[in-house]
């Protein structure tokens, strides 16, 4: 299910009338509620794959239970990688077992030799990623003793697949979410009120923002030997907004639903096309990914700790990882290195926390030298996300030619120029906001909250109005496929 | 809880009244100021998809407008026609193009598909009639409503724009220099765009006969005409099915074929359509014929064979 379908429209208030009105005295039932409405969201999709969810967390519920009764060393690490395995061993085959065959052949047709294998016509099951991971960190958590093993089959089946953020994030740690579905939540008028508030502001940015970047975005990328430099640039540019409002629309889309059933999720984008440098970038962007790597793949293969050599190596192993995670494509091998090499500078001069807090906080405008940084960061960001996008490296670099030609800096000749004028009016429109807004956790949070009640209504009703007149065709989100 | 739904319900009362003001504000500034006005020495109204937008040049043929427009199916041909035959009484006779492809289920996606529906929204919406919404709705009701906001924000921008006139956006003769049918040929390229099977649109050829149907009822004379197609052309596969339609279903009406007319690779855009040189002179020999008082002969397509045949010696 959407959530930029009438499906979720008519789904949210069932499950939340039912939820507030039914179940609102008895914890066990809010929980079931929650397991049953996220299996019918899902469900809604494929109700074959549910199988794949449900046996997860069995397996991952069980190891908790064995881990908190076994105090033998080798028996416990025996059990995380059990864990480990069939987490990895359903995510290797939905999603790589093709990928890995492919180029297998390929290596072994370089040296004369010809395999014979035939690949798999595999399905993607929506969101294996996303809830592998997180039900990985709640076994780690557990092995490590960070954790204490829940008993409660029921809040742990809706911890594994709470339906705001199943299929495409926020990948919530167990140490954070599972503790919220051991206390009855009670209704908060503030909470379910800026829940809406976050709902709408997702839903701008997936419907008028996303939509409508994929528009030109993939006429550009899927025509690219048609375009000049400028055009390509300018194609680059919509991708850099589209993915952004798509996957960032989602994140506040599923943080804004989660509130209005009492939950806090945490928050997955910090305004990252306002970072100064890549490594902020790097904790601005998908923020539940990167410190997922950060605390489960990059401290305990040592992290920053031990020689430059050391340091180069993790950083470009989590850099790889996180690129090859989106998908069994080199393109995303070579998005992840990529960013690496933006990174490595930072790291070996030591200014890779250079800047931590929010720029020019307190401020209405940012400095030439800020604005400056923000700029060459944003064009870095814009070049890495022609990897990310394109469909092989091959697609990639004729692409990235193709914008460093004699026609860079020529006026770009493409079809449907107004309503491309129109998305940049409204790209603006975003900008402008979410700078605003850049010091709260989504753009709209505290925007207007001292403005008369008229006006702020007008706002909202306005940015309504919008998603209202700028409603394309229904897109799923990037996203989904990872 | 309570004062939550209260208010939540007050805003999306407010959003709904909102949006309707919307859409229905919008929808009746267009419909009431919208014009479909030609000149008013125009006789002669050619309607169709690309292949008669691409032949008819209407600075040829005498007291002629050309409305054909691209990728339209005859279910917005028919909207079009509506509103320029009630916006111009000196209107007596209406070409449409009636080819191959225009009897093949591809014309459904051409009527209720998202690229289509969210184009021709915005001209024919205003004045569409309940049972041709409910058509839309009962095929693609998801996109409807894409196509349906996306109709109104291009109202809003007319209205802005104080931009009326609608006749100058809607169709035209398209006069193209190109000529890609040697690269065609010598890349192979003879893909078709009509379905394998041959299925045909019930759903299109019901809006021809509604079109046929409604110049009748003006008093207007209505002919289907065929224009020249390149022999390679691959959508000419369905002939058969083409020829059953016709006789089974349109035997009451005169279709002017002019398939046979030959041109050399040159005078056409691709297969499937004329440049302005073969565009030029099919229309000159159309215009000679109707001079020559084709229309009101007993043997319309005899005369039309006979010159094509003398064209084609040339």
């Amino acid at each position: 299910m959407l959530f930029n379908s009438i499906d979720f429209a008519i789904f949210l208030p069932i499950v939340f009338i039912l939820y507030w009105f039914f179940c609102h005295k008895n914890l066990k039932l809010q929980n079931l509620l929650i397991v049953v409405a996220s299996y019918v969201f899902y469900g809604w999709w494929d109700w074959r794959f549910l199988s794949l969810i449900v046996f997860s967390t069995v397996v991952d519920y069980s190891i908790g239970i064995a881990l908190s009764r076994e105090e033998n060393k080798k028996k416990r690490i025996l059990f995380l990688w059990l864990s480990i395995m069939v987490n990895l061993g359903f995510l290797g085959f939905f999603k790589y077992y093709n990928f890995f065959l492919d180029n297998l052949i390929t290596a072994f047709t370089f040296f004369g030799i010809k395999l014979h294998a035939s690949s798999l016509k595999v399905i993607l099951p929506v969101g294996i990623s996303f809830y592998t991971f997180q039900t990985l960190s709640y076994t780690i958590d557990v092995y490590r003793k960070k954790l204490t093993p829940t008993k409660d089959f029921i809040a742990f089946s809706a911890f594994v697949s709470f339906f705001p953020q199943l299929v495409a994030g926020p990948i919530e740690r167990a140490t954070n979410l599972l503790p919220q579905f051991y206390t009855k939540r009670k209704f908060e008028y503030n909470k379910a009120v800026d829940g809406l508030r976050q709902i709408l502001w997702g839903m701008f940015k997936k419907v008028v923002i996303a939509d409508n970047c994929a528009e030109f975005a993939n006429e550009f990328f899927n025509n690219h030997t048609e375009y000049g430099g400028s055009g390509l640039l300018l194609g680059a540019l919509f991708f850099t907004f589209q993915i952004y409002g798509d996957f960032s629309g989602y994140s506040d889309i599923a943080i804004g639903t989660s509130r209005l059933f009492g939950f806090n999720l945490k928050q997955n984008f910090a305004f990252p096309y306002f970072s100064r440098d890549i490594a902020e970038f790097w904790r601005r962007w998908h923020i539940s990914l990167s410190t997922w790597f950060r605390d489960y793949l990059y401290i305990p293969l040592g992290g920053s700790r031990g020689g430059t050599t050391m340091k180069v190596r993790n950083t470009f192993i989590i850099f790889i990882i996180s690129g090859f995670w989106h998908g069994a494509n080199w393109t995303f091998i070579v998005w992840g290195a990529l960013n690496a090499f933006y990174f490595l500078p930072l790291l070996l001069t030591n200014k890779n926390r250079s800047n931590i807090g929010t720029v020019a906080e307190g401020r209405l405008l940012a400095s030439s030298k800020d604005i400056l940084n923000i700029t060459s960061t944003f064009l870095l960001t814009i070049l890495a996300w022609v990897f990310f996008r394109a469909d092989s490296v091959n697609h990639a670099l004729e692409y990235l030619a193709g914008i460093f030609s004699n026609s860079l800096f020529s006026v770009p000749s493409f079809e449907n120029r107004a309503h491309a004028a129109e998305v940049l009016i409204l790209i603006g429109f975003l900008i402008i906001i979410e700078w605003l807004g850049r010091e709260s956790q989504y753009g709209l949070e505290k925007l207007g909250l001292n403005w008369k009640r008229s006006l702020r209504i007008a706002f909202y009703l306005g940015i309504v109005c919008l998603i209202f007149l700028f409603v394309g065709k229904e897109q799923e989100f990037i996203y989904f496929q990872f | 809880m309570k004062t939550f739904l209260k208010k939540i319900t007050v805003f999306l009362l407010l959003v709904v009244l909102v949006v309707t003001l919307i859409v229905v504000g919008s929808d009746f500034i267009i419909k009431s100021q919208s014009k479909f006005t030609v000149n008013k020495d125009v006789t002669k109204l050619i309607l169709g998809h690309s292949h008669s937008q691409c032949s008819i040049n209407d600075s040829i043929l005498k007291k002629s407008i050309n409305l054909s427009a691209s990728g339209e199916s005859y279910f917005y041909n028919y909207q079009k026609l509506k509103k320029i035959i009630g916006d111009n009484p000196q209107i007596q006779t209406v070409f449409i193009e009636f080819t191959n492809n225009q009897v093949d289920s591809v014309m459904d996606d051409w009527t209720w598909g998202y690229e289509k529906m969210s184009f021709y929204l915005q001209y024919y919406s205003s004045f569409m009639d309940s049972e041709d919404f409910n058509l839309l709705l009962k095929h693609n009701s998801t996109d409807l409503f894409a196509s349906y906001s996306i109709a109104t924000r291009k109202h809003v921008y007319r209205i802005v724009k104080g931009d009326y006139n609608l006749a100058d956006e809607i169709g035209n003769y398209m006069y193209t220099k190109q000529s890609k049918v040697e690269e065609l040929i010598s890349n192979n390229n003879f893909n078709s765009s009509i379905s394998e099977s041959h299925s045909i649109s019930e759903t299109n050829i019901q809006y021809l006969r509604k079109m046929i149907k409604y110049c009748r009822g003006n008093s207007i004379e209505v002919f289907l005409i065929r224009s020249p197609q390149h022999p390679l052309y691959a959508d000419l596969s369905n002939e058969d099915v083409y020829q059953n339609i016709l006789k089974t279903r349109f035997d009451d009406v005169d279709l002017l074929d002019f398939n046979g007319m030959k041109f050399p690779n040159s005078n056409y855009l691709d297969l499937r359509h004329l440049n302005y040189k073969g565009a030029n002179k099919f229309t000159t020999l159309f215009d000679n014929l109707i001079e020559n008082n084709l229309l009101y002969s007993a043997n319309k397509q005899f005369l039309i064979d006979e010159a094509v045949r003398n064209f084609n010696k040339k």
